[in-house]
């Protein structure tokens, strides 16, 4: 069995969120320019969060779970790309034509039906990555596809929306953002879950990164595009794990994630023999704070000192469940550990400590058996012990119960994200359609057939149809997948269909075009067909192709035909060359070579180099052979 | 489906009228339907939603599972199916204020605005959450402040407040004084929630409670909305602070840090759209408060009394009207107003409190005509000063009333209500020039004129370093 079989017997389905940055000049509702900084803020405001209803009438899960957490929002500020709209001080202005038109290109590009008219939405998110409370979000196009191993993989919908702030840091109740991001125009790609095992997962993200890629229009470079992957196993449910930066950490992260909840319904499974559910873990909560003054534990110790309160749960039949391995190096204490980090605010680790397993937190064999007592335990329950400020800790507990209760239910729908290694961490409940709502700021836009067949006129050609195309034409695979994303594919594609010369000779001679921009390659195609249709007729050697693309490459030397002129090949035959052989000839009668082979290169290298590379080195070998 | 006659049409095809009406007719589905549709462009699932009436009549909404909205070229659908209908009741959990004998009652009145609001997506408006309940259900804050009561007085927007309403108002203000209440908070929309202010600082004189008024910038059907902020900063005022002025309670700063209370005569809205909009002019504000705190900023305001007793002096003549002076102004504008029976005039003069020449002659023949002219001026921040040039002297010396540091609005608020008073041109000037709360004050201090400038140094290290 392939590891890849596996995943399928486990019922493994992935589907991909791909956030991609638009190229555009300005954000998509203000008119600030799309840029990042990073030197000192100008100024910074400090907000909260509440929640709201929908627009069906229910408070969100995500929602809830975050006024919870009430964190003290700290936005940072510049003056030159941050105006009153970030601070929500003023209502969007109308949508970003250019990011707009962006969007529907490729949503056609992605064969999405695109929507007759736009409808602005406002996603509620209260982790205060943005400081309305939610996230500006249209759907552009629905029911799209890109081709993948002979079959289709289908694209639920495309979003255009605004980027949300970048977090600085996250400590206790104070978080902070910088709003440089904020409201950068975004593509959100929304696939089915149709990836079925860890390997589709990752191929399937880099292939439509790569169509966005080289369509030329969209922000490339660090930040510029995060993935987040859906990953669900037969039996247990839809976890999302956030902000992979690179396709190919999604193959590990869904994997674990894969095990990770073949793990949880391990626990489920056992959890119900016992008997353990909504009914019979009843959580009893107790304050130890003053009960164990006497063990000698650095928690204990720092907790007297700060004023904080130690209090544990017993979760009822759960024993040996603390220990149980979820991921790699994770344990199911971890999964509580999260949670409490995430909603109580408890964020410096180890902020449990779990009987399960000795040593805990620092926690004796010795000291869990006075806590067991304590709290009434049976040889089939579990403790776990919180500390820290009394609110935070009562929040903890309530946590960790709410946490245990789902774990008799299998897999929790969670947000988590990706800590390294694979592995993951609990980030907030997975946010249901409940928090979406009309954004009653901005009307809808209509998206005429007239519109939309100008903007299919500019399309460019899918970068799988390039790649099919080039590849039919004898290029790798490798050099094919590199140069479609590349500033120079519009010009490789031309070079390609217009001349005889070998793909890979092609990209050889683009990469070193690599500072230029569109203008230049494109304004010039006909100029490089020259260029290379003047190689294969050989009246320019290879040497002469690369100088000059290397020139032209610097911008420098002028026009591409003066310097193919100045390359033309030099006769070899013609008295100047004559005359430098003989002169190198007697140049070089007196020095000691190795070998008559080696006097020879030496020659044709001088003759080379006194005409630039312009002679054909074959020729002028065979003339200097002749006479040595 | 049956057919269905007109008259249910708007009842079952929420907003939907021509093209788009007929398509839903013939596809026989309806608002609330869970349909799956076919178009000429592909496939698309989710809930037929209300359409806005302003809108086209073009396109069908859906709202897809996965919780947008998208418009469908109405036109465009091939086939659609009903395969489920899922009516929206959209409210705020109600649930019963709790009441506590030991904490002070206060009531609120309602005028409309979006202190406590809801949406309804078939308009897109916001509509106002009112009773105790919802208001517990939004902001439980509250109970730990007071016991609250509510009363709607209307639901309009503040654009639609007026002289009519100032007075409802004022009467209702009096109805609570003498019930005993710790405190009033009226709920209004922002855009001229200072108009009120001006008005409810002389129609209600002399009140032994706060009455405090509050709205907000941001709906309150938006996470980041400083409605609970404003609410719970006000409802506190009136239960608990010994202000007993009425005021305007809004944002400090345009973080959520702490409100500031405004004397009603001197606050105006500064800026369309910020949370910290609201601005004493020509002085400082009275206080800073936050929930649960008060730290006063003057010390001469009117102390709460155990008294039920107020002047409830409710009037209002509304031939008035403010004249925003500016270059080039014709004389027909002012002759226009006395044509039409105005009464009083206020002028929004430039600089000191100046018009040109031309308008000498009508301004002349207005009063004349008994009307009363008062001139404040549109710079806001300073005092009117006629004595400095000959021209100033001119138009006093043609009966225009010089009205200090009077703010253009409260002096039209406070004409409209001398002249409810009396015409007679001495008593109304005495009403006029004689200060009820503090809206023309004897001096400006240093730093009642505040208007900071970003990009200068200095500015910047403050703005810099503070959280704003």
């Amino acid at each position: 069995m392939t590891n890849n079989d596996k995943y399928r017997q486990l019922g493994f389905k992935c589907g991909l969120e791909i956030h991609q940055q638009l190229l555009t000049e300005k954000k998509l509702f203000c008119r600030c320019p799309a840029y990042y900084r990073n030197d000192r803020p100008d100024g910074q405001i400090v907000r909260h969060m509440r929640p709201t209803l929908s627009e069906l009438g229910e408070y969100d899960g995500t929602a809830l779970m975050e006024f919870k957490t009430k964190k003290n929002i700290t936005y940072q500020l510049y003056r030159e790309n941050s105006c009153t709209y970030e601070l929500d001080d003023t209502p969007p202005f109308p949508i970003n034509r250019q990011a707009l038109e962006i969007a529907l290109k490729l949503a056609m590009l992605l064969n999405c039906a695109v929507v007759d008219e736009l409808h602005v939405s406002r996603k509620q998110y209260l982790d205060g990555s943005i400081p309305t409370g939610f996230q500006r979000t249209a759907i552009v196009g629905v029911d799209g596809w890109v081709p993948y191993k002979g079959r289709k993989i289908h694209i639920t919908h495309l979003c255009l929306e605004e980027d949300a702030c970048r977090e600085v840091s996250d400590i206790g109740h104070e978080i902070i953002f910088r709003t440089d991001r904020l409201s950068m125009p975004l593509l959100e790609v929304i696939t089915a879950p149709d990836m079925l095992d860890p390997t589709e997962a990752m191929e399937v993200n880099a292939l439509i990164g790569m169509i966005l890629k080289a369509s030329g229009l969209v922000r490339r470079g660090i930040g510029s595009v995060r993935q987040d992957v859906n990953v669900s196993i037969a039996g247990g449910d839809r976890v999302e794990i956030k902000g992979t930066p690179h396709s190919w950490m999604s193959g590990e992260l869904t994997a674990i994630e894969a095990e990770r909840q073949a793990a949880l319904l391990g626990i489920k499974e056992t959890l119900r023999l016992r008997g353990i559910n909504d009914k019979t873990l009843h959580g009893e909560k107790f304050d130890l704070t003053d009960s164990f003054a006497d063990l000698k534990n650095p928690i204990i110790e720092e907790s007297r000192v700060n004023g904080w309160k130690i209090k544990g749960i017993k979760l009822d039949g759960f024993a040996g469940i603390m220990s149980r391995p979820v991921q790699p190096g994770k344990f199911f204490a971890d999964e509580l550990a999260g949670r409490v980090r995430v909603i109580a605010c408890l964020d410096r680790m180890p902020n449990i400590a779990v009987s399960d397993i000795p040593q805990s937190a620092g926690f004796t064999v010795e000291s869990w058996l006075r806590i067991r007592k304590q709290c009434g335990c049976k040889h089939t329950d579990a403790v776990v012990l919180t500390w820290g400020a009394e609110d935070d800790v009562n929040t903890a507990l309530s946590e960790i119960k709410i946490r245990a209760i789902e774990a008799t239910r299998g897999v929790p729908q969670e947000t988590r994200q990706s800590i390294g290694s694979g592995v993951t961490d609990f980030e907030r409940i997975l946010p249901g359609a409940d928090r979406m709502y009309p954004d009653t700021d901005s009307p809808p836009v209509k998206i005429t057939a007239e519109w939309l067949d100008r903007l299919r006129a500019e399309l460019p050609e899918p970068a799988y149809k390039l790649i099919d195309k080039w590849e039919k034409k004898g290029a790798s695979t490798d050099i094919a997948e590199k140069a479609v994303v590349s500033p120079q594919a519009a010009l490789f594609d031309r070079l390609v269909n217009d001349t005889e010369t070998n793909p890979g000779l092609i990209w050889s001679g683009l990469k070193k075009l690599s500072g230029s921009d569109h203008l230049f390659l494109n304004g010039n195609a006909q100029h490089f067909i020259t260029l290379f249709k003047t190689y294969e007729a050989k009246k320019i050697t290879r040497d002469s192709l690369f100088d000059i693309l290397e020139q032209a490459g610097r911008g420098g030397n002028g026009s591409i035909p003066d310097m193919i002129e100045n390359h033309a090949l030099v006769d070899i035959d013609s008295p100047e060359v004559t005359a430098l052989i003989a002169e190198f000839k007697s140049e070089t009668a007196d020095m000691i070579f190795r070998s008559d082979d080696d006097r020879i290169n030496y020659i044709c290298g001088r003759i080379k180099a006194s005409f630039g590379g312009r002679v054909d080195g074959a020729g002028v070998r065979g003339r200097v052979v002749d006479g040595v | 489906m049956t057919k269905n006659n007109s008259a249910d049409d708007s009842a079952v095809y929420k907003g939907y009228k021509g093209t788009a009406l007929a398509r839903l007719k013939e596809l026989g589905v309806r608002v609330w339907s869970d349909v799956e549709i076919t178009t000429e462009k592909g496939n698309f699932k989710g809930v037929i939603l209300p359409r806005s009436e302003s809108a086209d009549d073009l396109h069908i909404v859906l709202k897809m599972h996965n919780g947008y909205n998208i418009g469908i070229l109405a036109d465009s659908i091939r086939t659609a199916k009903e395969i489920g209908y899922k009516e929206a009741h959209y409210k705020i959990p109600e649930q019963e204020f709790p009441r506590d004998p030991e904490k002070p009652e206060v009531t609120l009145l309602g005028t409309g605005g979006t202190i406590a609001s809801r949406l309804d997506y078939r308009t897109g408006a916001v509509i106002p959450a009112f009773t105790p309940g919802e208001l517990y259900g939004a902001v439980p804050e509250l109970a730990d402040i007071c016991n609250l009561d509510t009363k709607k007085l209307f639901g309009i927007f503040s654009e639609n407040m007026g002289p009519e309403q100032w007075i409802t108002l004022a009467k209702a203000i009096g109805v609570e004084i003498e019930k005993g209440v710790s405190g009033i908070v009226i709920g209004h929309g922002t855009d001229t929630m200072h108009h009120t202010a001006a008005a409810l600082s002389f129609m209600v004189q002399k009140t032994p409670v706060p009455i405090v008024m509050v709205g907000s910038q941001r709906s309150s059907d938006r996470p980041s909305s400083d409605a609970a902020f404003n609410l719970r900063c006000a409802v506190w005022t009136a239960a608990h602070s010994d202000l007993a002025e009425v005021t305007v309670c809004m944002f400090g700063p345009t973080s959520d840090k702490y409100n500031l209370l405004h004397q009603g005569t001197r606050v105006r809205k500064m800026h369309s759209s910020y949370r910290s909009t609201f601005r004493t002019i020509g002085d400082v504000p009275l206080a800073m408060v936050e929930p649960g705190k008060m730290t006063p900023i003057r010390s001469d305001y009117n102390r709460r009394r155990p008294d039920k007793s107020a002047t409830i002096d409710p009037s209002f003549d509304d031939r008035v009207a403010i004249v925003y002076y500016y270059p080039n102004m014709k004389p027909d504008i002012i002759e226009s107003l006395v044509d039409n029976g105005y009464k009083g005039i206020v002028i929004a003069g430039t600089g000191l409190g100046h018009v040109n020449k031309p308008l000498y002659e009508p301004l002349r023949k207005a009063v004349e005509a008994g009307a009363h002219v008062y001139m404040t001026v549109q710079t806001l921040w300073g005092y009117v000063q006629m004595f400095v040039y000959d021209t100033g002297r001119d138009l006093m010396d043609l009966g225009v009333v010089p009205a200090a540091n009077m703010l253009p609005e409260v002096a039209y608020v406070k004409l409209g209500w001398a002249l409810g008073h009396t015409h007679d041109r001495e008593k109304v000037k005495e009403m006029m020039l004689t200060p009820i709360a503090n809206e023309i004050t004897e001096r400006e201090p240093f730093d009642g004129y505040l208007i900071m400038q970003g990009g200068v140094p200095e500015v910047e290290e403050f703005i810099g370093k503070l959280k704003l």
